[in-house]
């Protein structure tokens, strides 16, 4: 990736790999580690969060429905806790920050930035998406001009030291539209997509499920939508098809055909996160699953970045 | 340093490293025990300056045992070698007639010549990171296969099911840790998963896809009902000269079957589909989760009787408890809380040895009486007494109770004198955990609780099933999964 290469198109992604190295408990983990390119962390916000009261989580169809409400120790702790812990990784490391304000956005990348420990942290993914915060989450993402004012208020405190990276949410009618403000902000790479907001309702108990009633919907349940809106952006927007701007392709990827159909569809990298909860073992199938593939056919990942974008040129 | 005198200050402050459990000064207070049918016991003390007069107590006892019984037969641990050697050296062999020395050394050194990488029960102290479970609990994701798994009861409309798998990855679990576990089995999982995945020509072990019918997707959290201990072939304990009537025993080791007890819920998709697993299939499996708990170092703090009080199938996992509860000989009563009476009432044909009338035996009772507690030590609460169904009852009378169990285990304090040395541990729905809080904090019995929550990851990172804890005055939500599940009930904010 530009700025920022990486050994694996594989990344965790964010809020579903734990804030440091809870993944060290795994008998496997060297091995995920191995395979992955970098680590995302799960969200950081400026003070401590608690998070949301009651069933936080519900399986739904081919799909998982959460409401964890950003629980986090705030960014003071993660610097001096929690990030530390993740130099074992030999990773370049990515931290997810949230935000209410604009400025806490800022002053959550100036925290990050200004630490001791800031060596460690090869980047910053702005969620403005995460859709449970009352105050902000989908009140940021889908509206372009805050989305545009939180990516220069970051890119400003961070000053160059990290790669900005802004995922953005799906609860919008037009993708292209955030993504072009972030561009327009700064930001450095763009990653989508986030959680797309949903319910379940219990009929035993004619209650929703969820302690938050709404929750963010993840999972190979919405792997289409993802994938859609990474071909939507890399068609469309012009930064994002010469590659100046990359795409990192989240949302319900579960084996290693869809990590190639993100890839194809226009995305540099990919981010797994639920699938992961089903299987501990899963980043090392998708690298060894992408490797047979390109092994066989002799290319490499990068020559297959927007391949679906050549329909009819390409015929295997 | 060989000055021909015994240091024991040094082995005192050796001892003291390894975070000994420490017997509380009786007889029994053996720090493990291994047994055989009849009754015939081994007992074995690690070696501690501090209980130098406690050993010479105990080596009066065991002489005189042997003298009339020989039932028992008294084992002095030590670490080294160089510690035995220390011992021999001023004698203390003479102060300890008709016992054994043992090194744990070479227990351990034998063990691995048996038992490859794995050796090391929890609770017992192992050289270094040799044995030491906490450099080898990391958590395994692997596939078990399973033995059987049967309804608990003929009737067409049973809700209860056992499965049991063999899981020799899992021989480090201990009471309180749980597994998840992928309810379709590995098999089924790949005839889904083999289209997609051809283009390779190479179909992954293992993937996930789904059709329109609802298919579990997330791994399910159970905890274990009972494990399977398997026995030394020709352990450590055979080479030794025992007395013939001992010669039957061998030193208890870990388990690598275990059995999980749950139920099925009408629209629960996880446990129907774990339901039509047959014996033979492959399930996939992460664990052992959860914090480690060193159960003997409940002695240590001055508990002697366990009462284990169970709601529903929240009573499974405490019979695991029960199992290294008696392991550690401390005293046990269950208090068995039961929605309908016939839910629990029949076992399937395989019911153990307990019931002489295998068909009609209740299955809680019959797993606990298999773990060694007497029909006195058993109680049960039903809300709704059926009395056709009592007559199948092996129990006394007065054992039962007709309402909650909350009220039936309120009642037995009541009437009971002192209630020092008691521990509580529960498991069950909410209501009844707080009603269980409110009895034990009025009068003043320690509780843990075993809490169950829905969770997706088991490791900690999605935290999904937190429950609130009151520490230092702070609340906050706090992982079950990996804080948890067992946590002591004064932590839970209970309001």
């Amino acid at each position: 990736m530009k700025h920022l290469p990486l050994k694996s198109p594989l990344m965790t992604a964010s809020g579903t790999s734990g804030h440091s190295n809870e993944m060290e408990r795994l008998q496997n983990s060297s091995e995920t580690i191995l395979s992955l390119g970098a680590f995302v962390t799960k969200g950081i916000t400026l003070e401590p969060r608690e998070g949301h009261p009651g069933f936080r989580i519900v399986e739904t169809r081919a799909g998982l429905l959460n409401s964890i409400g950003l629980q986090n120790e705030g960014v003071k702790h993660f610097v001096q806790e929690e990030l530390p812990l993740l130099r074992n990784f030999d990773l370049p490391v990515i931290v997810n920050i949230s935000g209410s304000t604009i400025k806490e956005f800022g002053e959550v990348a100036a925290y990050l930035s200004n630490s001791d420990s800031s060596e460690i942290i090869s980047g910053i993914e702005i969620n403005v998406s995460c859709p449970n915060v009352r105050q902000g989450g989908v009140a940021f993402g889908t509206d372009p001009g805050l989305v545009r004012r939180i990516v220069e208020s970051v890119k400003e405190r961070v000053d160059g030291r990290f790669l900005v990276i802004t995922k953005l949410t799906p609860n919008v009618t037009d993708i292209t539209l955030p993504a072009r403000a972030a561009i327009e902000g700064g930001t450095d790479v763009l990653s989508m997509i986030n959680t797309l907001r949903g319910l379940a309702i219990n009929v035993d108990t004619c209650e929703p499920y969820l302690g938050n009633i709404t929750g963010g919907l993840s999972g190979p349940a919405i792997k289409t939508v993802g994938l859609y809106m990474v071909y939507e952006c890399f068609r469309k927007i012009p930064e994002c098809n010469r590659r100046e701007i990359p795409i990192i392709g989240i949302g319900g990827i579960s084996n290693w055909s869809d990590a190639l159909e993100y890839i194809m569809a226009g995305a540099t990298a990919v981010g797994v996160g639920t699938a992961w909860f089903v299987n501990p073992d899963i980043f090392q199938m998708l690298y060894s699953g992408i490797e047979t593939y390109i092994e066989k056919d002799g290319i490499t990942v990068s020559e297959l970045i927007g391949k679906a974008h050549e329909r009819g040129k390409f015929s295997k | 340093m060989d000055t021909g005198q015994f240091d024991d200050s040094e082995l005192t402050r050796y001892a003291e490293k390894r975070h000994l459990p420490k017997p509380d000064g009786l007889a029994e207070g053996a720090d493990f025990v291994a047994e055989n049918d009849d009754g015939h016991k081994l007992l074995f003390c690690f070696y501690d300056k501090e209980k130098e007069d406690f050993f010479k107590r105990l080596s009066n006892r065991a002489l005189e045992e042997d003298k009339s019984k020989f039932r028992t037969i008294w084992f002095l641990v030590f670490l080294t070698h160089e510690e035995i050697a220390k011992c021999r050296q001023v004698d203390k062999a003479d102060s300890w007639p008709r016992g054994f020395f043992l090194c744990m050394e070479e227990i351990t050194e034998k063990a691995l010549e048996f038992h490859g990488d794995t050796f090391g029960h929890p609770g017992t102290v192992c050289l270094g990171n040799k044995g030491d479970h906490r450099f080898r609990g990391k958590i395994k994701h692997f596939k078990a296969e399973v033995m059987r798994n049967d309804p608990v009861s003929e009737k067409d409309d049973c809700e209860h099911f056992k499965i049991r798998f063999k899981a020799p990855e899992l021989k480090y679990m201990v009471p309180g840790q749980f597994v998840m576990l992928d309810t379709l089995p590995v098999e089924k999982r790949l005839l889904l998963e083999e289209a997609p995945l051809s283009a390779t020509g190479k179909p992954f072990e293992y993937g996930n896809t789904f059709d329109l019918k609802p298919v579990s997707f997330l791994k399910r959290p159970f905890s274990i009902h009972r494990a399977f201990y398997r026995y030394f072939d020709s352990g450590y304990l055979r080479n030794m000269s025992l007395p013939p009537t001992l010669a039957t025993i061998s030193h208890t080791h870990f388990p690598d079957e275990f059995e999980i007890f749950y139920k099925v819920l009408k629209n629960g998709v996880g446990t129907n589909e774990l339901k039509a697993v047959k014996k033979g299939d492959r399930i996939q499996m992460l664990g052992p989760l959860g914090q480690f708990q060193d159960l003997s170092k409940w002695r240590g703090n001055g508990i002697e009787e366990v009462h284990l009080v169970g709601g529903g199938v929240g009573m499974a996992p405490l019979v695991f408890f029960g199992q290294a509860l008696k392991f550690y000989s401390f005293k046990l009563k269950a208090f068995i809380g039961i929605d309908r009476m016939e839910t629990l009432l029949y076992s399937a044909p395989f019911a153990p040895t307990f019931a002489e009338d295998k068909e009609n035996a209740y299955v809680y009772i019959e797993t606990l009486s298999g773990i060694g507690l007497r029909p006195e030590d058993i109680r049960v609460s039903c809300e709704s007494l059926n009395n056709t169904e009592w007559k199948y009852g092996r129990l006394p009378d007065v054992n039962y109770h007709e309402g909650l169990v909350t009220e039936q285990y309120a009642s037995y304090l009541e009437g009971l004198g002192k209630m020092s040395k008691i521990l509580v541990v529960t498991c069950g729905p909410q209501p009844m955990l707080s009603a269980l809080w409110r009895i034990t904090s009025k009068f003043d019995v320690p509780m843990k609780v075993l809490l169950e929550k829905r969770m997706a990851c088991g490791i900690g990172v999605c935290l999904s099933c937190v429950c609130r804890i009151r520490k230092n005055g702070v609340r906050r939500y706090s992982r079950v999964c990996t804080e948890g599940p067992l946590f002591d009930a004064k932590e839970i904010d209970w309001e």
